[in-house]
Parts: C-alpha cells; sequence; structure tokens
C-alpha cells in the first residue's frame, strides 16, 4: 500500500513541477512574500519577532493560493478522462487520495522552502529565537494540510477547474471568516464558530506554543476531507 | 461507470450557482454582526431568490435526478458519514479537556507562573463560570496582554474571554464604567485599556495602561506603555473572586461609628452601600471576644470616643502581625491613647486638627478638600476631589520597624496647619504652636511577612466623610470602596514575577536593507520564473 501510495505522491509531485502555472502561482508566492518580509524587517525590527508575523501571513497567503493548487488535481483528470485509467488500475481509491494529498503537501512545502532564505538573512543580521520559528512551521505544515484536504474534497466535485477554485476559495474564506465573526456573536455560538476557524487554532503555534487541542482538531479536519474525498472518488459522481 | 452531472448548467447557471451561496453567506453574517443592516438582508434574499431561480430553471432535471436516487442506500451512507463526525466531536471534545501544552519562546513569554497554575487548577474545579471582558483600543500596545489573557482562557476551561472595542461598542463600556487614558489632549488621541473579571455577581477590574513621560526636545512628552506584572494583579483578582463574600468587623464598645445610626453623624447609609459592594459586616467587642474573629478579612476602629485598654490594642497588634487587614480612622476630638498601637508602626497622631484655607469645602478652612493623590493602588482611578470634615493629622516618624513601607496618600496644600487650638473661635496659624502644611490626611501601610503574604493598614484622620451626610459627596464613596477593597484583597499573589520582554534588535543599515529588498522581492522571483519558462520550453 505505502509504495502505492508513493508512486501516485512522486507522480503527483513531478506534474507539477511540469506545469508553467506552479511556476507563476510560486513567483506570486515569492514576490508577495519577499515583500511582506521585507516591510517586517523594516517595520518590526525585532528578530524574534519577525518570523512569527511572517508565518502568520504565509497562512493567510497560503490561503489564497491553495485553491489554484488544489484546483486541478482531480478535476483535470476528470476533464482529460485519465480518472477512469486510474480507477481501473489496481491502486484503490483510498491510495490515490492519499497519494494526491500527499504529493499536493510535499509540493507546496518545496514552496515552503524557500522562505528558508528569509531565515538565513535573519540569522545573519540577528538572533531569532528558533522555538517560535520551528512550532510555527510545523503549524503551517498542518494548516496548509487542513486547505489541500479541501481543496482536494471539492476538486473531486467537480471536472471544472475553475469551479473547483472558486469554489474552495469560498471554502476557505468561509472558514477563515468564521474566526472574526464569532467575536460578534453570542454564547454557545460564538465558541462553535472559533473552534471551527483554521486560523484560530494556527496562531498558537506561530506564537510558539505546541498545543495538542490544536493538533487533533488539524487531524480531524483533514481525516474528516479525506474520508469524504474517499467516498466521492468510490461512487465517481461529479456535482458539477 | 459513466460520470454524470447531479446539476447540469448553462453560462448564466454557472455564475448563479457561484453567487448564490456567496450571497447567502455574506448576507448572513453581515445580518449576524450588524442585526439593523439592510444590505445584509438584500444580500441574504437575493442569495435565497438566485437559489430559487436555479431550482425551478432545472426543476425537471432535478426531480429526474431526484427519483434516480437510491434512498435507502444514500440514507446509510448519510449516516455513516454523520457516525463518523460524531466520532471526531468526541475526539475534539475530550482533546479540549486533556491537552498538552508547550510554550517553545525563549523567554517562556507565554508561560504562566506555578502560582496561576494551581489557582487555575482549583478554578476548573470548582466549575463556577469566570467571565474576562478585555476593554481596548486597536494597538498593538495592548497585544501581549490578549495573549496572556488567552493563555489564562487556554488553561482553564470555565473562563470565557471577550475582547471589546469601547469605541465601537460604547454602550458596554459605560456599563462598566471603563475610563479611557488621554494619550495626547491636543490631538484628543486617547487610548483604552481595562480587564472587567465577572463571577458570581462579584467584579474585579483591572487597569493595564500607564502613562510615563520622556523627554523629547526639551519637553517632557507623556507616552503610554503597560504595566507591569499583569500577570500578578489578574491572577490576584481571580482569586479574590473564587473566594467567598469578605467579611469585614467594627470595633464596637468605646462610642465608635455607629453602623445603626440614621441621623447625620451616623453610618446608616454606609452600611448600606458596604453592603452592596458585596461585603459581610459584623460588630467586635474585643473586650469580651477576647480576640479578633478568624473569620475577620478586616478590622476597622472607627473614631473611638473613649480610649481602648492596652489588653484590646495587643489584640489588634497581634491581628495584624499575623497578616490582619487594619482600617483606622480618627477624629481630632477622640481620645489619644491610639498612639500606643499606631507609634509601633511608625504613625502617630495627635488631639490637633488640620486647617488648610488653600483649599476647603466651601471656604471652610476646617473641611479640608484634596483635589490631588499620591499613586496608590488606591487612588490611582480617583478621578473626583474629597473632603473630610474636621480631621486629625496622620504622621509619620523617623522611626519606622523593618518590612514596613508607609505611603501618603492624600496630603492638604502647603497653605494648611495643624491648629493645636481647638477651643479658640478664630482660627489663624500661630507660628509658635501650630506645625505648618502639608499635612497628610491619609496614609496606607505595608508590612512584608514572608514571599507570599503582606498586612495592610490604612490611617484616616476622619470619619465623618464616610459618614451618612458626607458618604455619597464628591469622591468620597470611590475613596472609601477603593480603601476597603485594597484592604481585603489580601490575597495578593505577590510570588508572581513579571517577565522581562527582550527585544532582540536587528541592525539594518541601508545597504542591507537594500541587499533584503533586491534579493527577496526581485532576484528571487525572477529566477523562478526563468525556471518556470525553461521547464516550459522543453515540455515543447
Amino acid at each position: 500500500m505505502i509504495n502505492n501510495i508513493w508512486s501516485i505522491t512522486k507522480k503527483e509531485i513531478k506534474l507539477f513541477f511540469v506545469s508553467f502555472v506552479a511556476y507563476i502561482i510560486l513567483f506570486f508566492f515569492l514576490l508577495v512574500g519577499g515583500y511582506y518580509f521585507y516591510v517586517y524587517i523594516y517595520e518590526v525590527r525585532d528578530a524574534a519577532r519577525i518570523m512569527p508575523y511572517f508565518l502568520n501571513f504565509l497562512g493567510f497567503l497560503s490561503f489564497l493560493l491553495t485553491p489554484f493548487i488544489t484546483m486541478r488535481v482531480f478535476s483535470e483528470e476528470k476533464r482529460s478522462g485519465t480518472i477512469e485509467l486510474l480507477l481501473t488500475s489496481p491502486l484503490k481509491e483510498n491510495e490515490i487520495v492519499l497519494g494526491k494529498f500527499l504529493g499536493t503537501l510535499l509540493f507546496y512545502l518545496v514552496y515552503i522552502g524557500f522562505t528558508f532564505y528569509y531565515l538565513i538573512i535573519l540569522s545573519a543580521y540577528g538572533k531569532p529565537d528558533f522555538g517560535p520559528i520551528i512550532t510555527g512551521y510545523l503549524g503551517f505544515i498542518f494548516l496548509e494540510a487542513t486547505y489541500i484536504s479541501v481543496g482536494l474534497l471539492i476538486s473531486v466535485m467537480t471536472r471544472n477547474q475553475i469551479v473547483s477554485g472558486i469554489v474552495t476559495l469560498i471554502a476557505l474564506l468561509f472558514f477563515w471568516i468564521i474566526g472574526w465573526v464569532s467575536s460578534y456573536l453570542p454564547g454557545i455560538l460564538a465558541d462553535v464558530f472559533s473552534y471551527l476557524s483554521f486560523l484560530n487554532h494556527y496562531e498558537d503555534f506561530t506564537k510558539g506554543i505546541i498545543d495538542t487541542k490544536h493538533i487533533i482538531y488539524y487531524l480531524s479536519i483533514i481525516g474528516l476531507n479525506l474520508f469524504l474525498t474517499i467516498r466521492l472518488l468510490e461512487n465517481r459522481k461529479v456535482v458539477v | 461507470m459513466k460520470s454524470k452531472n447531479l446539476i447540469p448548467y448553462d453560462k448564466i447557471e454557472k455564475y448563479v450557482l457561484i453567487g448564490s451561496p456567496v450571497l447567502l453567506v455574506t448576507g448572513l453574517f453581515w445580518i449576524l454582526i450588524d442585526k439593523s443592516d439592510l444590505i445584509g438582508m438584500i444580500l441574504f434574499i437575493l442569495g435565497i431568490l438566485s437559489g430559487v431561480y436555479l431550482v425551478l430553471n432545472r426543476l425537471d432535471r432535478i426531480l429526474k435526478f431526484l427519483k434516480e436516487i437510491n434512498w435507502k442506500s444514500l440514507g446509510l451512507k448519510v449516516y455513516y458519514i454523520l457516525i463518523i463526525i460524531g466520532i471526531l466531536i468526541l475526539i475534539n471534545a475530550i482533546a479540549n479537556k486533556r491537552f498538552w501544552r508547550q510554550d517553545f519562546t525563549f523567554e517562556g513569554r507565554f508561560t504562566l507562573s506555578g502560582h496561576t497554575h494551581n489557582l487555575l487548577k482549583e478554578m476548573d474545579s470548582s466549575k463556577k463560570d469566570v467571565k474576562m471582558i478585555f476593554f481596548r483600543s486597536e494597538s498593538s500596545l495592548t497585544s501581549s496582554v490578549d495573549d496572556l489573557l488567552k493563555e489564562y482562557k487556554a488553561r482553564c476551561s470555565v473562563i470565557s474571554l471577550e475582547f471589546v472595542d469601547p469605541d465601537k461598542e460604547p454602550v458596554r463600556a459605560k456599563q462598566y464604567s471603563i475610563r479611557s487614558i488621554s494619550v495626547n489632549p491636543y490631538q484628543q488621541q486617547h487610548l483604552y485599556g481595562t480587564v472587567i473579571i465577572l463571577s458570581s455577581g462579584l467584579k474585579e477590574s483591572i487597569d493595564v495602561i500607564k502613562m510615563s513621560f520622556r523627554n523629547v526636545q526639551g519637553r517632557s512628552m507623556p507616552y503610554p506603555g503597560l504595566k507591569e506584572n499583569l500577570e500578578k494583579d489578574i491572577s490576584s483578582a481571580l482569586l479574590r473572586l473564587s473566594k467567598s463574600k469578605k467579611k469585614i468587623y467594627f470595633v464596637y464598645g468605646h462610642g465608635e461609628v455607629d453602623l445603626d445610626d440614621q441621623q447625620r453623624n451616623g453610618w446608616f447609609e454606609t452600611k448600606k452601600i458596604i453592603s452592596d459592594e458585596n461585603f459581610l459586616i459584623d460588630k467586635v467587642y474585643l473586650v469580651s471576644e477576647g480576640k479578633v474573629p478568624a473569620d475577620c478579612d478586616l478590622l476597622i476602629v472607627g473614631a473611638p470616643e473613649k480610649n481602648y485598654l492596652e489588653k484590646e490594642y495587643d489584640i489588634i497588634n497581634e491581628y495584624f502581625t499575623n497578616g490582619g487587614n487594619l482600617l483606622v480612622l480618627l477624629e481630632p476630638f477622640s481620645e489619644m491613647n491610639i498612639n500606643l498601637f499606631l507609634n509601633k508602626w511608625g504613625i502617630k497622631t495627635s488631639k490637633k486638627f488640620i486647617v488648610d484655607p488653600g483649599s476647603s469645602y466651601w471656604f471652610q478652612p476646617i473641611i479640608p478638600l484634596i483635589t490631588e493623590y499620591n499613586y496608590h493602588k488606591i487612588t490611582e482611578r480617583l478621578k473626583y476631589a474629597t473632603f473630610f470634615p474636621t480631621a486629625a493629622p496622620v504622621e509619620m516618624m523617623e522611626k519606622k520597624p523593618a518590612g514596613v513601607t508607609i505611603e501618603p496618600l492624600a496630603r492638604t496644600t502647603s497653605d494648611s496647619w495643624i491648629e493645636n487650638d481647638l477651643t479658640s473661635k478664630k482660627v489663624e496659624f500661630n507660628k509658635k504652636e501650630d506645625k505648618k502644611g502639608p499635612v497628610t490626611i491619609m496614609a496606607a501601610l505595608t508590612k512584608r511577612l514572608d514571599n507570599e503574604r503582606e498586612a495592610k493598614m490604612v490611617v484616616i484622620g476622619d470619619s465623618d466623610f464616610a459618614g451618612n451626610s458626607g458618604i455619597k459627596e464628591y469622591g468620597n464613596m470611590d475613596l472609601f470602596l477603593n480603601t476597603l477593597n485594597w484592604l481585603t484583597g489580601k490575597e495578593e499573589m505577590i510570588g508572581i514575577r513579571s517577565k522581562p520582554v527582550v527585544r532582540r534588535e536587528i541592525q539594518l543599515t541601508a545597504v542591507k536593507l537594500k541587499f533584503v529588498l533586491y534579493s527577496c522581492v526581485v532576484i528571487f522571483p525572477l529566477l523562478i520564473i526563468i525556471a518556470g519558462v525553461v521547464v516550459w520550453l522543453r515540455r515543447r
């Protein structure tokens, strides 16, 4: 099973690297990310706080970019018909979904790898606090994995890449907005909304705190989304 | 198996399909945030209408699709998914109760002290709900207080936390008497920063901002900063709230203030006000009890007309040295053997009264009007003047016992003096007999017992200011209640030390800054685009 998952993962990463769109997205990622890193260095000037601020921004930037990455994962295969080949192969649905999920995540982590350059700059000019940086990156992996799991679930429902991308963006926006909407709501509704917000769970990681509550939350959302993706793939139905 | 569309669409429908949920969600949030807003309502209705349009437009195909559904199998699938969601909710609920949380910052910036941890554990098991509301302006100044309060909430399930901007919700701010701090009076800039903690009908309030001054081009300019060791203040407040009502004992038997007297000189009104502030009140006759009751949180010696026995002072002294809290009210006409007790702690008084022509109540110099106070927990939030009808001086002796701090809280003006002659009809300063002011009218004394505890005493040269006739005037009630609250707040968590916030400054020259800008924003992204073009060309 692991071999099958790994072969799909490798294929997925390779597909990303040969696509020009992936380079365009990376270009925007580095342009905007780089600019904000420069602004934080210029404004904050405290080596212990720059990376936590930057990682928080990265959580926001990735929520805008992830739909462009995940929109093609299943939709493209459905449009071109290769999904039928994949499904008739000896591979199981859960292996396909897990392989594609890991492939997309690892590919996105390559993006994140480029931000280590900022870390080198920071270490050269100041003394950063590495505790919050390590926990921040760990939190980012959980957050990004959650974004991707939402993207895959929506991608498996449609054969139209644009629809897949926009709906993913709306879905992620929803889970992003409920965080701040919660402060206007009364009682238990506020607690529920605040708990469901993706970013509320990410904040502690960027501050330098690891809390099992947040890890369990992310794993639950990722698990549920992947489970639903597998079930939908088994049904092979396309909604839009 | 051939894939099929559940909802087929044409071009317009594609946009309606995307637009409908966007309108619905945006409208719903709009309505939730601002209930009276028409725009939210319109968006929401448009969302519903576009949804209805979608359904009506393809009603025949939807009906056909619904007919084709195997409801039994679908029901089973939904049931299966709901069970999985239920299990996940359960796991998350358990994870919220039993969790591991660790702070990895170098200075342990988000680590609460052991004292606070123990307190939060106790609060968790008591199941008594605690509500924290942080009234603060949108400013980066108070963000570390946000973090601190979030740590309290993360560690204790009975705490609920809310952030309110008083500029946006003035009614709520007024409800809790939130006051702003003026940062720049010329530009009318102000800041808010008050934490309100509520539990079982009791309230604690903590101000987090303090103003300091710095020299800018030869002028002293005020600038706002955070108070030190806020964790101590917040934990102390929580500790006070978690305890039951505080009990105040009034010493009786020597003509002290009378709690049941409704006349001008009585304390009947005062008793009601103290009870409303959630204190329990009782009387104690030291001569018959032989000790201060064990449940006493504050003992009030209220301007006795007759002298106490030495034995009674021994009882009071023993109570104080063991960590008791004491409020001593004086009157210039009372018997003054109370010095037997006060002198031991570095304070003396005399059978004389204060005259202040510089600042007095309705031009009556024997009623000094205090408009400025020395900085202290009791006076920090006091913004009104107070007056003291015929007050005795509260003087500090040169010698005071070790571990004792005495702070004068209120002083008369430099025009005032201590009048020696109580009988003369004409009040004037007599160089030979009278002592020139400013005269202290109120002082707070703290005695450190050990690392964890301290005993507190406040001595005020007057009792009428808090009696039936004076308590509701000017700021007298505020001053009196602040005094009671400070004195009974004995569970100060003085073991908590503030953590220094270390800034790791980056020294950047203009050249270095330019290098960061060009390498991060220009060269790096450009290299990626070149790599992309190479890959694209090679694929072609």
